[in-house]
């Protein structure tokens, strides 16, 4: 098997904040819960955490599998007006999927050609550095700009 | 050599006739593809927003999309006529020019609502297709079929003092 290394991405941010929630719903709980199950836990949800002084070796697999279902997504989904629709073809699924090493080549290809990748970029970070009420243009620059300042980005 | 026409003039899109089946006769191209926004924003005349709620709850939606607040949801055909009623459009039956209204037209597939069209003043309907250019088109008919469905809804508004929208 080839293993191609080319540009390591390093993120250069020391820490980001942890967030905790509940492992159990108790918007499930009856009255025959039993009593010991009812206590909070907390454990941290390990996405953005995890983003945290990582590199990701840019494989030429990762990148040619990446440029597949890119260009499948495009050209299956650029008469769709619908976002959800867009969002659960199969190709950007899959995208989601391979996760975190996927990510400098997600913001490279929304700086090249800017298109529905906000939903991808939030499913994988966890993030959504956007501010409120803002229009596309807006939401994809302030996610070009959290990718510049974790080395995501050149 | 004649004056520059612009894209309009002298553009066919043929991944637009590849998916929706429409034929050079049909449309022009009237703008290059655009990404920011989609064919309910164009109807409505905002080319600054992608107008869809995601299919989620406002609050859980990821940012940099519009939909207006306490309205249902894209995936609705109650959603699209209430986001024109808003607009102040009412439904009617008839889709012919009529120099006092403005006209929309809803088409609506085996999933919902898919495409909005838009009636200007010379009788013809404009559309934004998708993430795609914008088209001028010369019948409703010609967007109808497996990609976008039927029309199912026309909707106006009186043109106060002119069209709002051309």
């Amino acid at each position: 098997m080839q293993t191609h290394t080319t540009t390591p991405v390093k993120f250069n941010e020391s820490c980001l904040s942890q967030t905790l929630q509940p492992v159990y719903d108790f918007s499930q709980t009856t009255a025959s819960v039993p009593h010991d199950i009812l206590k909070i836990v907390l454990v941290p949800i390990e996405p953005a955490t995890d983003l945290l002084d990582k590199t990701y070796e840019r494989s030429i697999e990762v990148e040619q599998m990446f440029h597949n279902y890119v260009e499948i997504w495009r050209r299956q989904t650029r008469h769709l007006s619908s976002v959800a629709k867009m969002v659960s073809h199969p190709a950007y699924q899959a995208i989601v999927e391979m996760g975190e090493p996927v990510l400098p080549l997600l913001f490279e290809e929304l700086r090249e050609r800017p298109d529905h990748w906000l939903v991808a970029l939030h499913r994988i970070t966890k993030e959504d550095p956007a501010k409120r009420n803002s229009n596309f243009n807006d939401a994809v620059n302030a996610w070009l700009e959290w990718g510049r300042k974790r080395g995501l980005l050149k | 050599m004649g004056e520059k026409k612009g894209i309009a003039q002298i553009v066919r899109d043929l991944e637009l006739e590849e998916d929706t089946g429409l034929r050079e006769s049909d449309y022009e191209v009237k703008s290059p593809r655009d990404t920011t926004y989609n064919c309910i924003a164009f109807a409505v005349g905002d080319l600054t927003q992608f107008w869809d709620d995601l299919d989620s709850p406002a609050g859980m939606r990821v940012k940099g999309y519009y939909w207006p607040p306490g309205v249902p949801g894209t995936k609705t055909l109650a959603g699209w006529i209430k986001v024109f009623e808003l607009h102040g459009y009412t439904e009617t039956d008839d889709s012919s020019l009529d120099p006092e209204y403005e006209k929309i037209a809803i088409y609506v597939g085996s999933e919902g609502p898919e495409h909005v069209a838009r009636q200007k003043a010379s009788g013809a309907w404009v559309s934004k297709m998708g993430k795609g250019v914008d088209i001028e088109h010369f019948s409703l008919e010609c967007l109808e079929g497996d990609f976008y469905g039927k029309v199912v809804k026309i909707m106006r508004r009186k043109c106060q003092g002119g069209r709002v929208l051309e």
